[in-house]
């Protein structure tokens, strides 16, 4: 089942703020570790776990350093959404 | 397992209402999260915890220096947590040769960490063991061979818990054994430990930070004294008045057996000093039925403090059965499969635990011993007769609603008190005190063994503790007065506590008698008190003038008596060459107390 980009956002938006305890946050494709100082390097993996969850996905454990910005998290759930399920 | 993902929330809320409490973590591993743990379940405890976190695997040298960051942070508590991880990467780096002494050394490296703390600073130390890893070199014969990782890792948790019983100061919160309630595949993500060096999942940390204010609590005297529990499809299946007592669920095979075992396990409460109390919507004769005559009852009347059973709600009969023992609501837990009564009782009674029960009657026993529910720090004989206590103080209690009045009951009491200064035996009961007694206590201060000890050593302090009998029963130490030898004429009340037990005995009266007696015999003219309020010592309040004390002024004075949030501290004065102990019902057994 696709998932939309816009959607992806959306809802990475609600994982993000309720991540924050902040429902005003702006979350968009731009968005990153450098815009929010709560999303800091001990946060961040607390924050790709609770991302997994909420999507049903597992990114690489290489991956997971890299992902600082809602687009490229975005990406990687596309990617992963779209490689065949084992 | 807790849920950290609902705990974060907590992160952004207000804890200004909070009492604080400072908390260094010492870590070999990313202490962040472990901060962040605790920070996010101290909101659960109504606890505005602030943690200082020690550098990265800096242990020892953070221990050592007086001047560390963990020192200027002035904690109240100090956890030091040591991960398997880093265990086993020194372990494999040990010579062959050297391994097997390796879980000692191991554990002394530790020592020297929790030597270092407790002494310079009084904080008392959290000590978490190491949670238990096998490496698979070695299949089933590791836990054999000494010198695997898992029989390294098992003997140096031995260790440590030796070596917590043998220093003051110092607690044991057991991570090993909640690992292997919650499994190791929950407590472990390998992920987390290599991306973020952090070992542990966030609810596997959210559950160590809960036993960790738990351990926390019980050092301030927060423990449960009192398990109430419902009778009917609680303690037996079935409904006595209904089917008769011969034909309750009980014993036998089946679900009889899982209320057996529940029995068992209240039974063992009760034996380690729980009072137990029956709170039942019953008549009271069949209720007791299945007490008296079923064989297969493991719990017996003799196992329950209070036994109540009528037709009031069970809100009223708590309020009775805490007036009987003189306890806390807090330290209560409240057991019934009934949703209805559950709620009941939660409403009128928020402070009162009352666990959600599995509906099913062979999960309640597993489910009530994983919520750790009974906390303790040290468990003193005292502890172990308490239900005993409790019940004799039960039949005090039917005894004075007959007795006329106050005095003829008082009287008829038979009291008798033994007075002594501190020694090896009554120093661990008096710390305990110091450290659990809030209401009838001046000052609160909080003493641990060692400080007692030290003070009784250093000659500068006249103690006292006092223990009481009575025609029913013993209740062994219930109070302890702490003066200091300011000047040859005066001698300042550090402290005065006493038991909330024997209230309204004249056992206050009595102890001021004797203190103020051999005070004057050398020589002192004057006893200088203090009243510093606190949320509980309330009751203590009108103790000084009931005793004969004068209330000073002390307006001009600066800083020297530290007001609360309670309300302004007080100081008195008892003049000697005038004071004349006042009557009381009790009888001095082997009056002695330490001279100049």
């Amino acid at each position: 089942m696709k998932m939309k980009r816009k959607d992806i956002i959306e809802e990475l938006g609600d994982v993000i703020r309720s991540f924050f305890g902040d429902d005003s946050l702006a979350v968009t494709d731009e968005t990153s570790g450098d815009d929010l100082k709560e999303w800091d390097s001990v946060s961040h993996i607390q924050l790709i776990f609770e991302i997994e969850e909420a999507f049903d996905v597992q990114f690489d454990s290489d991956d997971i350093p890299e992902l600082t910005s809602v687009g490229a998290i975005a990406d990687k759930i596309e990617t992963l959404r779209e490689a065949p399920t084992a | 397992m807790a849920d950290f993902k609902r705990l974060r929330v907590n992160l952004n809320k207000d804890y200004s209402a909070f009492h604080r409490m400072n908390i260094a973590v010492l870590a070999d591993q990313a202490s962040q999260y472990i901060a962040q743990a605790l920070r996010a379940v101290s909101f659960e405890r109504l606890i505005d915890a602030r943690v200082y976190e020690g550098a990265f695997d800096r242990m020892l040298e953070e221990a050592l220096d007086p001047d560390s960051g963990l020192y200027l942070s002035e904690p109240d508590r100090i956890v030091v947590f040591p991960s398997a991880q880093n265990y086993r990467a020194r372990f494999y780096n040990e010579e062959k040769m050297r391994r097997a002494t390796f879980p000692e050394r191991e554990a002394a490296r530790l020592c020297d960490i929790l030597d270092a703390l407790t002494g310079r600073s009084g904080a008392p130390v959290i000590i978490c063991n190491f949670c238990t890893m096998d490496d698979g070199l070695y299949g089933n014969l590791a836990g054999t061979y000494p010198e695997s990782l898992l029989s390294g890792i098992r003997e140096t948790n031995m260790l440590i818990a030796e070596s917590v019983k043998h220093r003051d100061g110092v607690f044991l919160v057991d991570v090993d054994m909640l690992q292997s309630a919650v499994g190791a595949i929950h407590a472990y993500d390998p992920r987390s430990y290599y991306l973020a060096s952090c070992p542990w999942t966030m609810d596997f940390l959210a559950d160590v930070a809960d036993r960790v204010f738990a351990v926390s609590d019980a050092l301030t005297g927060k423990v449960r004294k009192c398990l109430i529990t419902d009778l009917d499809d609680t303690l037996w299946g079935g409904v006595v008045g209904e089917v008769g007592w011969e034909h309750i669920a009980i014993g036998g095979a089946g679900v009889g057996r899982a209320y057996a075992d529940l029995q068992a396990w209240i039974r063992e409460l009760s034996r380690r000093g729980i009072a137990v109390c029956v709170c039942s919507k019953n008549d009271e004769r069949v209720a007791m039925m299945p007490f008296l005559q079923h064989p297969d009852m493991v719990l017996r009347r003799d196992d329950i403090a209070v036994f109540i059973a009528n037709w009031r709600d069970k809100a009223s009969n708590i309020r009775e059965i805490r007036r009987i023992l003189n306890i806390g609501f807090d330290s209560m837990v409240f057991i019934d499969d009934n949703p209805f009564e559950r709620e009941l009782v939660r409403n009128a009674l928020p402070d009162v635990v009352v666990p959600e029960l599995p509906r099913d009657a062979t999960g309640v026993l597993s489910y009530l011993q994983s919520l750790g529910l009974f906390e303790a720090v040290v468990i003193l004989e005292e502890d172990v007769a308490r239900t005993e206590m409790y019940r004799h103080e039960a039949e005090r209690e039917r005894h004075r609603e007959r007795a006329a009045n106050l005095d003829t009951y008082l009287k008829e009491l038979d009291m008798r008190c033994t007075i002594g200064p501190f020694d090896a035996f009554s120093i661990p009961r008096a710390a305990q005190l110091t450290q659990r007694t809030n209401q009838f206590n001046l000052r609160t201060r909080r003493y641990t063994e060692r400080e007692l000890a030290d003070m009784t050593e250093s000659g500068e302090y006249v103690t006292m503790c006092a223990s009481l009998r009575d025609a029913f029963g013993d209740y062994g130490i219930i109070g302890v007065a702490i003066l200091r030898k300011d000047s040859p004429e005066t001698l300042f009340l550090d402290t005065f506590l006493m038991s909330c037990r024997v209230a309204k005995r004249g056992v206050e009266t009595f102890m001021i008698g004797v203190i103020a007696s051999e005070a004057k015999r050398d020589n002192y003219r004057e006893i200088i008190a203090e009243y510093i309020p606190t949320a509980k010592n309330g009751p203590a309040k009108g103790l000084l003038r009931e005793m004969g004390f004068v209330e000073q002024d002390i307006s001009d004075e600066p800083d020297d008596v530290g007001d609360t949030v309670d309300g302004p501290a007080t100081r008195w004065r008892l003049a000697l060459d005038s004071f004349v102990p006042q009557k009381t019902y009790i009888e001095a057994e082997m009056p002695m107390i330490g001279g100049k």
